[in-house]
């Protein structure tokens, strides 16, 4: 029901100058979009969250067309228990036939006549109603005790946004604004809208506890896989000391020993890191699996299905394509696939002075540690640290 | 930036390689009593999920409630940038505290930290991020803040790039990361108890453990870095380097094998001298 919503093509809604709306203090919300306009005289603390997804579901796109406003407010009431949500008055077609819809403690008065107001207790839990044409004014306050006073005339009136407020008064063209001066003025500031988890409370919702991490690190364990990745396994060697290598090494990447001369018996086991990545601006990111590289990587498809995590590289002269290069880990190898991007990537080997050469987009180029890419303006380099780990001899 | 979402910002408490941290006024919605709070500003576009992953991990380290651990009050998204509010505290960090300390103090301020570590580490949780400038002085002597969450906007990220600390105690953020993260491994424990080890040295000596920033190139320095050997204070007493020795030994699984026993012997430390 709420994705149809989502895809009714907004039209190009009329002037919605038709009707001023007065603003009165107060700590609850506005909110004024197309031609929209809700009101939320009082919010309590724990109504935050509600109001927010309202809000959002109002200014989807489209969602000022009748019908889907009133699906998304139908929805959003029928899932909301009761008390959740807080008292509210929703306006529809302020530019044409006006319709009114009250939920909770809020009270609608027309004309400022008693006699022509009506509020929730009506027809619980929502009253509808047309407003008729010949109404010239139209209040919203809190019901009960909080809405009895009337207030004054208030110098803000709101064009459009979300502003606090604890009512509005509506007043319909041909009457004049209650204050001289500029009435077309937005006088409250556009809000700010943001997205927020208070954390104040949040031990009464008691999230599920994990379980504690290991006493031991699981990639020190060689049958455990590391964390995070689905575990690939691979064919490899051990060596002396039990490490788990890849065949075609020398010597072990943790100690250090030689592998040459071991008997070719090989195992299979989850595929250890292969090393990190090491951008130039000093971030290092964990060689476990496949990456895609670019300036906006995340909405590749090889991203969204988990084959691979995201990448941003940034650079300064956009030489960087969203989606520029990839890296593949297959078995103990990793290989690079440059991903059509507009300025080519290129690797140069661990050599000292080596040349840059440019890797293509089909057969992939392997990348072999101490290498290193050049990505737009950008560089990467696939660090192993194997020697270090071999001749490491701590002093502390 | 003088403000996100509704927190006005007063002025600059600090800024690390993955974000700032502002004192800000506290608005109304948060409902505590706290005058000001610190609210982090996570630097880089966030998406929404990203931001549902910090959201989740934030409130799972907040439902510990847990007194040595920072309080976190609220994490956001504004118009793409994620931010968090913790409690603000006066008294400043290890880095810059607000008032003389004495050695027992700090080492206190330390092994609660540590306590702090051992919390989340029951908990599932690593902190990734203990440094001096994270141990902040409270009235029970000290508390952890600021998890780290750049690894869930950066999946893979195991460092968050370079440029000089703004943390006194070390010369780079990278003397605080466990040399084995370098290589691909993964966090626990361990990396939790090498930072505090660091961060217990600097504690100390009130400086770092590498002799200078290795190089200016960052893809030089991470590969010179893990290269290089910490060496410890030679001032240090034999108590003091045994205990830090531990922390930082190269062999993972010779290393304290809980933050707890580490705390232990700081505390110790702190009673005996």
């Amino acid at each position: 029901m709420n994705s149809e919503a989502g895809t009714v093509e907004p039209t190009a809604g009329p002037s919605s100058d038709l009707v001023l709306v007065e603003v009165h203090p107060g700590a609850g919300v506005i909110d004024r979009h197309e031609n929209v306009l809700l009101v939320i005289p009082v919010v309590g603390t724990q109504q935050w969250p509600q109001v927010k997804e309202l809000l959002e579901l109002l200014h989807r796109p489209g969602a000022h067309i009748p019908d889907a406003q009133e699906r998304t407010a139908d929805a959003l009431l029928t899932a909301a228990e009761a008390g959740a949500l807080p008292g509210l008055v929703l306006l529809h077609g302020l530019d044409a036939a006006l319709d009114v819809r009250a939920y909770g403690d809020v009270e609608v008065t027309l004309d400022g006549s008693d006699q022509r107001s009506f509020s929730e207790t009506d027809a619980p839990p929502w009253v509808a109603r047309r407003v008729p044409a010949s109404v010239r004014m139209l209040r919203v306050l809190a019901g009960g005790a909080a809405g009895i006073t009337t207030p004054g005339p208030s110098p803000f009136h709101l064009q459009g946004g979300t502003v606090p407020g604890s009512g509005v008064t509506l007043h319909f063209a041909g009457l004049s604004p209650p204050l001289s001066g500029a009435p077309q003025a937005t006088v409250a500031r556009k809000a700010v809208t943001f997205e927020s988890v208070l954390l104040t409370d949040v031990a009464e919702q008691c999230p599920p506890r994990r379980p504690a991490l290991p006493l031991e690190d699981p990639a020190d364990l060689p049958d455990v896989a590391p964390e995070g990745d689905s575990p690939e396994f691979v064919d490899g060697v051990e060596c002396p000391m039990g490490h788990f290598n890849d065949p075609a090494s020398a010597h072990c990447v943790t100690c250090g020993a030689a592998l040459e001369w071991l008997p070719g018996r090989t195992v299979r086991r989850p595929r250890p890191p292969l090393g990190v990545l090491v951008t130039d601006t000093g971030s290092v990111f964990a060689l476990t699996g496949g990456y895609v590289i670019g300036r906006a990587p995340e909405r590749d498809q090889a991203v969204l299905s988990g084959r691979a995590k995201a990448l941003v590289l940034h650079d300064v002269g956009q030489s960087v394509s969203r989606v520029h290069v990839q890296l593949d880990v297959s078995g103990w190898r990793v290989l690079v696939t440059d991903r059509g991007s507009a300025n080519g990537t290129f690797i140069s080997s661990a050599a000292q002075g080596a040349p840059w050469e440019r890797v293509g987009t089909d057969p992939p180029t392997v990348f072999k540690p101490g290498a290193r890419l050049r990505i737009g303006g950008r560089q990467l380099l696939f660090e192993t640290y194997r020697e270090e780990a071999a001749g490491r001899v701590g002093r502390v | 930036m003088d403000g996100i979402a509704d927190y006005v910002f007063l002025r600059q408490l600090g800024h690390g390689p993955h974000g700032r941290v502002q004192l800000a006024r506290t608005p109304p919605r948060l409902a505590v009593d706290d005058e000001h709070v610190a609210v982090k500003v996570i630097g880089g576009a966030t998406s929404k999920d990203a931001f549902y992953r910090v959201a989740q991990e934030l409130g799972s380290i907040a439902a510990l409630r847990c007194e040595l651990l920072a309080r976190i009050f609220d994490v956001g998204l504004h118009e793409g940038t994620a931010y968090f509010a913790m409690r603000y505290y006066p008294r400043g960090s290890l880095v810059e505290p607000g008032m003389q300390l004495s050695r027992r103090q700090r080492l206190v301020a330390v092994a609660r930290a540590a306590r702090a570590a051992h919390e989340l580490h029951e908990a599932g949780t690593v902190h990734r991020a203990i440094k001096l400038s994270n141990v902040l002085l409270d009235d029970a002597g000290g508390c952890l803040s600021d998890p780290g969450t750049a690894q869930l906007l950066k999946p893979g990220l195991t460092v968050t790039g370079l440029g000089p600390s703004s943390d006194m105690g070390a010369r780079s953020e990278l003397e605080y990361v466990d040399p084995w993260l370098l290589r691909g491994r993964h966090v626990g424990r361990s990396s939790d108890i090498w930072s505090l080890g660091v961060t217990l040295h600097a504690a100390l000596t009130g400086h770092g453990l590498y002799p200078r920033m290795p190089s200016a190139d960052p893809l030089v320095a991470v590969r010179l870095h893990v290269k290089a050997t910490p060496e410890l204070d030679p001032d240090l007493v034999a108590e003091e380097r045994a205990v830090i020795g531990r922390a930082l030994h190269p062999e993972r699984s010779r290393r304290y094998r809980t933050a707890a026993e580490l705390a232990e012997d700081i505390e110790a430390l702190a009673h005996g001298g």
